[in-house]
């Protein structure tokens, strides 16, 4: 037993990634990333009264926490990569939770894309939504605290996660075969 | 003296079978290690694989999920840091949510070609056994990890284990080799050398002392052994020391013994001289006496006398032969003899005490009887002996000498003389114990027969010696007896019977005798034979004699003045003598017989002799 939990330990240890640098590596959670905004892409541009509209608003707030672990700053340098050469986006930057809300209060933002938990999300996520502003995260398990729209990748089979609370209240309208590919997260 | 003792066991052979069984050991533990090695590190290898393959899974799942190839690649890459991967390949279906953005892009009206539905990434090279576990998501199958596996590294870690056991075990062959060698050379060796030096001590002179083992260089058991050993020699040389005082005491007793009996012979001998040569006078007187005009009456007394005569010699010789027997057995005569004659001689021998006790001497005897060639003495001692018994002790009715020949053959005739009495008889369980020497025979009789005195047990001893055998018969006290003695008889050649009537001779004697009476009768009995004699009175003479003249025949005494009988006799051989030269003696013991053989006597003439005694025997040179 001892010789196989050690052996675990080992290969464990080989199997880790010696380094991890931001701009080499890609991870599962900037991959998440990628995948949700190739979806957000697709659906902003099937969604009936967005689709028309360009440049397109964006909000995207980027936490830079000092305590954030180095994933976040992947998942960061991986939506900035990912909106680079998108220039039917107008992309807004923004890293603080408080600069956020301030934004909201002030532009006319379609979508919020939130990168990662700040202090006052959840304050944010209800501003959005009074805004009728489409807030979407790869961290699904942001929808209890108010997002929107969301894509599950944890399970079996990929899933485009929605809010039942905020989604109807948003106005949003989407061809049928979108729409059925929606599903509905619980929320409290 | 015995060979060297040598080793029970050949140590080469202990040696030989020793390092085989070591090898054996050696090869049979590398197999079974090897075999065991390679069981258990392709069981351990096996699950190590199963947990490496399950985390390895755990770790690409995600991965695959997400299509991160680069990280699967290092992965899979970081795989072959194992010894025995070789190569590594994953193989994994599209995950469901590209397949949901290619249905979206469709109604994008975008162009979508039909994307690869399956990838696959592999690491290495993808040689040696294919390990596939299966990446399951749920129940689904969504793709495979394979792993090339290298044996090598097993194989390497066999052969290391294989030549570690082999290099082990010979070690240990060789510690067991030495071991037994030194076992040999410290126990087994001072053992062998211990055992050569007790038969080389079988082989050593009684006289000699006893030599202890030397010391030597083995362990403190050997040593003890040794040492024990050393004390039993010493105490053996002790003991070897009280034995040679007394065997030195008991060759000095024997050697007065020795003395005693060289001392007693002499004195026979010259008694028997002493005595047998009046004797052989008084014979020839009487035999010249009855070549005179006699009358019936005269000639009857000197067969008398020459019967009491020839008695007393015979006597005589008997107590000779007796002091012989102690010495030895006697020798065997082989003389020509005419038994008929021979038994009628020995019952006249009786007839004067038959007459005198009114008893009846009847002879019976078969219709022809041949000549044969023996030891007529010795026969007619025998029969002497039981005729004497039965005489004595038969008071009336008749004695009885019969002669029957039992079978023959062209060379031997087996016969029975038996001697029967009417006399006071024997009790049956008595039979036996009559031949019994001494005590029986003071029982049986009540005074020894005057002469020999040993009666029934020389003649039974006798009989044996002439290899018959010689029984008694009775049916008890007033019943009588009879004695049986049965013997085998050579019979004599034709020549020997011709040879055994005396005849006429012719030639020249030259007869050596210094006693005067023995030199007339012997010179009358050789001129009788139609010899013709010339006497030397000592033995200066005689070879004086022989060398001047030629004669026919040397007719020397033994024992005469001067040179006696046996330096002539050397004498003449050394100087090339080859005529025939008799020794006549009155000495009849044994050894001068032999040693006038050795001196060159072609024959013996023992006095006293007939002159029908004397025919005989020069017959057979002469004739």
């Amino acid at each position: 037993m001892t010789k196989k939990v050690v052996f675990i330990f080992w290969v464990a240890f080989l199997l880790l990634p010696p380094e991890i640098s931001a701009r080499t590596l890609v991870t599962i959670e900037s991959q998440k990333a990628r995948l949700t905004l190739s979806l957000l892409v697709r659906l902003l541009k099937l969604e009936e009264h967005l689709k028309n509209q360009s440049p397109l608003k964006i909000l995207v707030l980027l936490p830079r926490t000092k305590t954030a672990f180095q994933d976040q700053n992947i998942v960061n340098q991986t939506i900035k990569d990912f909106f680079a050469d998108k220039d039917e986006f107008v992309v807004y930057w923004v890293s603080d939770g408080f600069k956020a809300k301030e934004l909201l209060q002030k532009a006319d933002f379609k979508v919020f894309y939130v990168a990662g938990p700040v202090p006052n999300l959840k304050e944010l996520l209800a501003l959005a939504a009074r805004k009728k502003i489409l807030t979407v995260s790869h961290l699904p398990e942001l929808i209890p605290m108010g997002l929107a729209l969301s894509l599950d990748l944890e399970r079996r089979r990929a899933c485009i996660v929605v809010n039942p609370k905020i989604w109807p209240g948003l106005g949003l309208k989407f061809p049928k075969l979108v729409e059925e590919k929606f599903c509905f997260a619980p929320t409290e | 003296m015995m060979s060297p003792l040598k080793y029970v066991f050949n140590v080469r052979f202990v040696l030989l079978t020793a390092v085989i069984l070591s090898l054996f050991i050696t090869c049979g533990a590398t197999f079974w290690a090897a075999h065991t090695l390679k069981k258990e590190l392709l069981r351990e290898r096996e699950e190590n694989l199963n947990v490496l393959l399950a985390h390895t899974a755990e770790v690409l799942k995600p991965l695959l999920k997400f299509k991160i190839k680069k990280e699967i690649q290092r992965v899979l890459g970081e795989l072959l840091r194992f010894d025995f991967v070789n190569g590594a390949r994953v193989h994994w279906q599209e995950p469901s949510i590209y397949k949901e953005l290619r249905q979206l892009d469709v109604l994008l009206g975008k162009d979508v070609k039909e994307a690869p539905q399956e990838f696959e990434i592999s690491v290495g090279q993808l040689k040696g056994k294919i390990v596939s576990y299966p990446l399951k998501e749920g129940d689904e199958t969504i793709g495979f990890l394979e792993i090339a596996i290298d044996d090598s590294p097993y194989q390497k870690i066999i052969q290391k284990t294989v030549f570690n056991f082999v290099l082990t075990g010979l070690m240990l062959s060789l510690t067991l080799v030495g071991l037994i060698y030194f076992y040999h050379h410290l126990v087994t060796r001072p053992i062998i050398s211990l055992a050569n030096h007790i038969e080389s001590l079988k082989g050593e002179k009684r006289e000699d002392r006893l030599e202890p083992f030397p010391a030597i260089q083995a362990p403190a058991e050997i040593k003890q052994l040794i040492e024990a050993f050393n004390r039993l020699i010493e105490r053996i040389n002790q003991y070897q020391k009280r034995l040679e005082g007394t065997l030195e005491q008991w060759r000095l007793e024997a050697r007065r013994a020795e003395s005693a009996s060289r001392a007693k012979t002499e004195f026979l001998a010259n008694v028997s001289h002493e005595i047998r040569t009046p004797i052989t006078s008084a014979l020839g007187m009487v035999e010249l006496l009855k070549e005179g005009p006699l009358n019936e009456e005269q000639r009857q007394l000197l067969k008398n006398l020459t019967i009491a005569l020839k008695n007393l010699n015979e006597l005589f010789n008997q107590t000779l032969d007796f002091a012989r027997y102690e010495v030895g057995a006697p020798e065997i005569k082989e003389e020509t003899f005419d038994l008929k004659g021979l038994v009628e001689e020995c019952l006249a021998l009786f007839k004067p005490t038959l007459s005198r006790k009114g008893l009846e001497g009847r002879l019976i005897l078969p219709d022809r009887l041949p000549l044969f060639v023996g030891d007529p003495g010795k026969l007619k001692q025998i029969i002497i002996n039981l005729l004497s018994n039965a005489v004595k002790f038969t008071q009336e009715g008749e004695i009885s000498l019969e002669v029957k020949v039992l079978r023959k053959n062209p060379d031997f005739y087996w016969t029975r003389i038996s001697v029967r009495d009417t006399g006071e008889g024997i009790q049956p369980d008595q039979l036996e114990n009559i031949f019994v020497p001494f005590e029986r025979l003071e029982e049986t009789f009540e005074r020894p027969y005057a002469g020999a005195g040993l009666g029934l047990a020389i003649a039974q001893r006798l009989a044996k010696i002439l290899g018959g055998k010689l029984w008694a018969e009775s049916k008890g006290k007033g019943h009588g007896a009879t004695f049986h003695l049965e013997v085998p008889l050579k019979l004599a050649s034709s020549k020997a019977s011709k040879e055994l009537s005396p005849k006429k001779f012719t030639g020249r004697v030259l007869l050596a005798e210094d006693n005067p009476v023995n030199q007339l009768y012997f010179r009358k009995a050789l001129e009788k034979l139609g010899f013709e004699v010339e006497v030397a009175s000592d033995g200066f003479e005689a070879f004086r004699l022989a060398r001047e003249k030629e004669f026919d025949l040397l007719l020397l005494d033994i024992r005469m003045p001067g040179l006696d009988g046996l330096e002539v006799t050397r004498r003449l051989r050394q100087e090339g003598y080859r005529g025939v030269i008799f020794a006549l003696t009155a000495h009849v013991v044994s050894d001068i017989e032999k040693e006038a053989q050795q001196a060159g006597f072609d024959g013996f003439l023992a006095k006293p002799i007939t002159r029908k005694e004397l025919a005989q025997k020069l017959a057979h040179w002469l004739s």
